[in-house]
């Protein structure tokens, strides 16, 4: 995991802190995984390693949930335990090329009630050894679509819970439950119907989980079953409802061996995975979006161009198994292989890991795997004759990790390579087809430093990432293409004082310039005719945030947390005038100052 | 998908850019009129198209080019002599037509085209109806302020305007030189007028099932 990979868990307190309250995040864990991870940050979500958002794997308890609201702030907690962006998942379990994991229990060791209370949100955690609750209010700061206001003050809200049912030697039975809640609706006074927008999301994941060990032998056994209801309205004619329930049933068992056939500390482990899908779709709407295809993202109050009401079910089984072994004193080994059956289309995915100690905290790895992503995204459900999109991943990295105790420097270098195939592309006019490919390669190097209260951490990526729609067509930058990303962060811990800076540095997303437009006159509308497809870049992209705790005595905490302190708004997109011949940027959010207080009892 | 990532990424600005639709101070085509848009066996129609321009008076404009080219009915378009027709088909031509496209039998067969104003500057597309005459589009009755419209229009400097059409066409646009429009694109909408001014007030009718247009234009003062 990312984070385990910058900050080795021996620093859990103060290592810990500087990444739960890294400045300009407002404690949101996903956005400084995301940063310190150096995602790409899109309208859509975060692209890691060229893939699209949709292809992130979000995981709570191991079992794909959204979590992202409405602005696209994330419905986690620090204290949901591990959180981590990886890009090789295991060798077995997942068929994501990266996943976002967060794992509700085993979260960080302290028993109290905590009230938490910022100018943007109110959280109330009650943690024990056998029993956590987390619940928030989130008031999202949102800008309204164009001459309308938000007619509804509700805040968004998300929850996290744990239970043990039981606990023994052998066996420890857990259920933990995620919830998230949004309402959004704007208005204008005196405005006709066909000006009212409202989205409504609610989505809980609940999970069961039995873990069982005895000898060499441990079984971990999970079901979950996830609802979804999403809901947007726009207009008197433009709607989009996917309600969707799904329910999952995962067992793994792993057998740790002492010595076979001359491999020491074998390990090997068999699972299987089921998941089967319900989604009621009502849709009136414009097509979906597709990377391939060039958008200014306005969509025509009457376009009704993608219609579809009825049920789809998906079903996924999956089945895996793996054996990690000792082949040497420093070198260990794993191989796997993976096989997932998405409806008809039968994929096996095989992988591998080999660790190589070199030197005393000095490791290498190289890793390589194969990926597949079942057609189950947006309209990608109405076309049952769509196949998996394949991804292949090869990466090998150096490595130098602190000592569980000690102070000092930690850095870390990885090149990749991702070859991807079978993509789903639109040729234009709705139909669908896994006819692109893609390239994805780049270099990943982090340094820190954990010194006499100090933790400083510099992150870059320098990436190329391209598509191509067809193999008669040329190639082209990826939609989320972004070279060069680089992070730079600071924590001084100081007596009752905690003082944290972090810089950003990106450059700017590929886009699609519009060279013109023509006139529609039976729907009076004016329709954007683009130039070459992501030929233009936007600017450069930079901020600094500041951050500066305080703790006032044992059980209350004080914070003041500046985003974007020299207001630097950069373009992350364009908006246009109704015929296309004047646009003006959508920009970062401008300087945002959050005070906090947390008081724990 | 993210569905409502992708909505809020493109509503993230409170103010519409400038110029807005109703506004007539700016190079636009503001609607593309058939004459008439329904067309029976043998019938001819003209084309045009009221334009606006930064600075000055709209203006009605036939077409630099005009065509078809992806229809089974491509020849319907005519140059003759200085101006384009369009020349609906006989019937067994468009009973043909009906069953290459898989129209039923009676209904009017739609035909895309496409037309240029001032040499490639404004790029259009409208819809005829074949097979059936219709008439375009009656604006029906235009109310200022509560009175009917008169062939000139003067209302009073930094007022507030009610501009009505209503019993004509369901679809209605409203665009001035003066001033500013709210809920232009209702059959209500509000007129701010602001300072004095001369200009003109446009109001545009469609009828999405006769593909039909209509328009008026008012000179309008703003004393």
């Amino acid at each position: 995991m990312a984070v385990a990979w910058f900050a080795p868990s021996a620093h859990a307190d103060e290592l810990r802190d500087a990444l739960e309250r890294a400045p300009g995040t407002v404690g949101d864990p996903v956005a400084v995984t995301a940063e310190t991870a150096l995602a790409v940050l899109t309208p859509e979500g975060l692209s890691v390693d060229g893939a699209m958002p949709y292809e992130i794997r979000t995981l709570v308890d191991g079992f794909e949930t959204p979590i992202f609201h409405l602005d696209g702030r994330s419905a986690l907690t620090w204290w949901g335990g591990a959180q981590g962006l990886d890009r090789e998942p295991g060798v077995g379990r997942s068929n994501g090329v990266a996943q976002l994991d967060t794992t509700t229990t085993w979260p960080r060791e302290w028993n109290a009630a905590a009230l938490t209370l910022t100018t943007v949100d109110a959280q109330l955690a009650y943690n024990t050894p056998g029993r956590r609750v987390v619940a928030r209010a989130w008031w999202p700061r949102l800008t309204a679509p164009a001459n309308l206001e938000r007619t509804d003050l509700w805040p968004h809200f998300d929850g996290q819970g744990a239970v043990y049912l039981v606990s023994s030697r052998h066996l420890v039975v857990c259920a933990t439950l995620f919830a998230m809640v949004d309402h959004e609706a704007y208005d204008a006074a005196a405005a006709h119907p066909d000006h009212h927008v409202a989205s409504n999301r609610s989505t809980t994941r609940a999970t069961f989980e039995e873990i069982y060990r005895r000898g060499a032998w441990t079984e971990v056994f999970s079901q979950s079953v996830l609802t979804d209801d999403d809901r947007h309205d726009v207009g008197t004619v433009q709607h989009h409802h996917d309600s969707r329930v799904s329910l999952d049933s995962r067992n793994e068992l792993v057998r740790a061996l002492r010595a076979v056939a001359g491999l020491a500390k074998l390990a090997v482990k068999i699972g299987a995975e089921a998941n089967i899908t319900r989604h009621d779709l009502s849709i009136s709407d414009a097509r979906d979006p597709h990377e391939d295809i060039p958008t200014t993202g306005i969509v025509a109050p009457d376009d009704l161009s993608h219609r579809f009401d009825g049920t789809i079910w998906t079903t996924d089984l999956g089945a895996w198994t793996s054996a990690t072994a000792q082949l040497a004193s420093n070198v260990r080994a794993t191989t796997g292989l993976r096989a997932d059956a998405f409806g008809t289309d039968v994929a096996v995915q095989p992988r591998g890991e080999l660790d190589v100690d070199v030197a005393d905290h000095v490791s290498a790895r190289l890793a390589a795997g194969a990926y597949r992503r079942a057609p189950e995204h947006a309209d990608e459900l109405e076309h049952t004759e769509l196949h998996p999109e394949r991804a292949s991943r090869v990466a090998f990295g150096v490595g130098r990790w602190l000592a569980r105790t000690s102070e000092g420097a930690f850095a870390n270098a990885a090149v990749y390579y991702v070859d991807r195939t079978n993509l789903v592309e639109d040729d234009g006019t709705g139909k669908l087809a896994n006819t692109g490919r893609g390239t994805t390669y780049g270099v990943h190097g982090t340094l820190g430093l954990y010194r006499d209260h100090w933790f400083a951490l510099a992150a870059l990526v320098l990436e190329h990432s391209d598509r191509q729609q067809s193999p008669t067509m040329r190639t082209r930058p990826f939609e989320y293409d972004q070279p060069v990303r680089l992070d730079l962060r600071v924590t001084r811990f100081l007596g009752a004082w905690q003082l944290g800076a972090h810089f950003s540095l990106r450059e700017g997303l590929p886009y699609t310039r519009v060279a013109g437009a023509h006139y529609d006159s039976d729907r009076d509308v004016y329709l954007p005719d683009f130039a070459t497809l992501y030929a233009e870049r936007l600017p450069w992209q930079h901020q600094l945030d500041l951050r500066v705790d305080r703790s006032l005595g044992s059980h209350l905490r004080a914070y003041l947390d500046i985003a974007n302190v020299y207001d630097h708004r950069a373009a992350i997109g364009w908006d246009y005038n109704f015929n296309f011949t004047e646009r003006r940027a959508i920009t970062a959010p401008e300087i945002l100052p959050t005070v906090g207080l947390r008081g724990e009892l | 998908m993210n569905y409502a990532l992708v909505f809020l990424a493109a509503c993230t600005t409170a103010t519409p850019v400038a110029p807005e639709a109703w506004q007539l101070d700016q190079d636009r085509v503001i609607a593309v009129r058939s004459s008439p848009p329904g067309l029976a066996a043998g019938e001819h129609a003209l084309v045009d198209a009221l334009i606006a321009h930064a600075g000055g008076p709209t203006t009605v404009e036939t077409p630099y080019s005009l065509n078809a080219a992806h229809s089974p009915l491509s020849g319907t378009v005519n140059y003759l002599f200085d101006h384009f027709e369009l020349i609906a088909p006989d019937e067994p031509t468009l009973a043909d037509a009906r069953t290459q496209l898989g129209i039923a039998a009676g209904l009017p067969i739609p035909l895309e085209v496409e037309a240029d104003f001032e040499i490639h500057t404004f790029i259009t597309q409208r819809r005829v109806l074949l097979g059936m005459h219709y008439d375009n589009a009656d604006l029906g009755t235009i109310m200022i302020a509560g009175q009917p419209a008169g062939i000139t229009i003067t209302v009073a400097r930094d007022s507030t305007v009610a501009l009505e059409a209503r019993g004509g066409a369901p679809i209605v646009r409203w665009l001035t030189s003066c001033g500013e429009l709210v809920d232009s694109a209702e059959p209500d909408a509000v007129l701010h007028t602001g300072t004095p001014c001369t200009g003109e007030l446009v109001v545009v009718g469609r009828d999405p099932m006769t593909t039909g247009t209509g328009w008026r234009v008012s000179p309008l003062t703003v004393e």
